[in-house]
């Protein structure tokens, strides 16, 4: 590497600052005084100290080098060699040192401008999902029940992704809609893989197995073809309780009101492809109530 | 300082803001999205008209409450139940579409206007919220 370089009129060299450093604080000098020996300020002093291999004149590093009670060639960079050169001129800071000062902060302010748009751009093309769960608050053991997940895209462009269901390990899938990509049967996930453009509803009709008093849990989460990465998560319902009241007795007094027929109508129907028992519900409901046998695993609807 | 002296401008101005809030259209989640009234009441025949918004809830109940000494002889359309003890019928209609929906009842006796109302539930397209409308002859 070459050690000196003339700009202008002045014979610059590159000095080790590590080693400048090291030297000044084994022999307990200050910033101070090698400032006042090669007579420059204290903060070119410490700015020399700083930088790994910072270029000055040589007749400061010859200053610099006397101040400290070593050779020229003990303060220089490493690979470097000297050559016996004239430095004539004093002239003002010459342009290419400048531009070493200007380049590297233009260069991470371009870099940090760049880094800057490409988050800004990408966040402003990444979709914004909204995954919401309706199921209801309980059940009758192993008899079917709706689940429904709704997905708002928020975007002016169809998104590819894949909504995964994790369901209760003694919970079996009776059908869905619309059909899904994925369900072996032998674990508990149901896997959807749809492009959407805004709203779109994914349902399935599910049964548990398990004790009367029992709270099962649902979860799920959505990958997108755009984004960050990371799983949208499943917001809504995720909870119900095995017990002796149909699914659309949601307060469970055994009486179907009329607020809960038009919340099933409501929330459960209108999904292409997915059939509710309404008029078992709608006869519950006109009933004054209803009691659930659980010998015969029917239903009696009170007169 | 000048209209100080002319209270009368006042007054118009404060009418006519009035006048402008009350003309300016409402956004459509905040009007019911569903109506009714009776058209007839003669004899022993009762006519309820229920208007439909648009975009209409996805069901709608309507309940008819009527003396419960009366006996219905017929309907239309169709009753989905009865309840004779205390004098009610009940109609569930799914996906009902938006206009005008007319239900008549047809009793054996004649109808007094006094023991007659009806209920009409739904649950608002907009906002989901649960709308009950009560309305008498």
């Amino acid at each position: 590497m070459k050690d000196h370089f003339v700009t202008g009129n002045s014979v610059m060299i590159k000095i080790d600052g590590k080693k400048i450093k090291e030297l000044r604080e084994r022999q307990g000098l200050t910033q101070l005084y090698l400032a006042t020996a090669v007579q420059v300020t204290t903060d070119t002093i410490s700015r020399w100290e700083n930088k790994r291999y910072p270029s000055i004149k040589k007749e400061n590093g010859l200053k610099l080098a006397e101040a400290l009670e070593v050779q020229l060639k003990d303060i220089l960079e490493q690979e470097s060699e000297i050559k016996d050169e004239p430095f004539p001129s004093t002239k003002p800071p010459q342009p290419t040192s400048r531009y070493k000062f200007i380049i590297p902060p233009v260069l991470v302010a371009l870099i940090l401008a760049l880094v800057s748009g490409y988050f800004f751009l990408t966040k402003v093309n990444t979709p914004r999902i909204l995954a919401h769960r309706i199921m209801p608050a309980r059940t009758i053991a192993a008899l079917p029940f709706p689940v429904v997940v709704t997905i708002d895209g928020q975007t002016d462009y169809g998104i590819a992704l894949i909504l995964k269901e994790t369901l209760p390990a003694n919970a079996s899938i009776i059908a869905t809609s619309p059909e899904v990509a994925l369900n072996t049967g032998k674990d508990s996930n149901i896997k959807w893989i749809q492009k959407i453009n805004e709203k779109m509803a994914f349902a399935y009709m599910v049964k548990i197995d398990a004790n009367h008093n029992t709270i099962s849990s649902f979860s799920g989460s959505i990958a997108i073809s755009q984004g960050a990465g990371e799983p949208i998560m499943v917001e809504g319902d995720s909870k119900i309780l095995l017990g002796p009241h149909h699914w659309a007795d949601t307060d469970g007094n055994n009486i179907i009101s009329d607020r809960e027929i038009l919340t099933v109508y409501d929330q459960y129907s209108g999904i292409d492809g997915f059939e509710i028992d309404i008029d078992l519900i709608e006869r519950m409901w006109l009933g004054s109530g209803y009691l659930w046998n659980q010998n015969s695993k029917s239903f009696t609807i009170l007169p | 300082m000048i209209l100080n002296e002319h209270p009368m401008t006042i007054r118009f101005i404060k009418i006519s803001l009035v006048l402008l809030f009350l003309l300016l259209p409402q956004p459509a989640w905040s009007k019911d999205p569903i109506s009714g009234r009776y058209t007839s009441v003669t004899g022993n025949k009762v006519e309820l008209l229920i208007h439909i918004g648009q975009p209409a809830p996805t069901s709608l109940i309507i309940q008819q409450y009527y003396p419960p000494k009366l006996t219905i002889a017929n309907s239309s359309p169709k009753v989905s139940g009865i309840n004779r003890s205390n004098g009610s019928v009940k109609w569930f209609f799914k996906n009902p579409q938006p206009g005008q929906l007319r239900i008549g009842l047809t009793f054996k006796e004649k109808v007094p206007k006094s023991g007659l109302s009806a209920v009409i539930r739904c649950r608002h397209p907009a906002t989901s919220q649960f709308v009950d409308i009560l309305v008498r002859p």
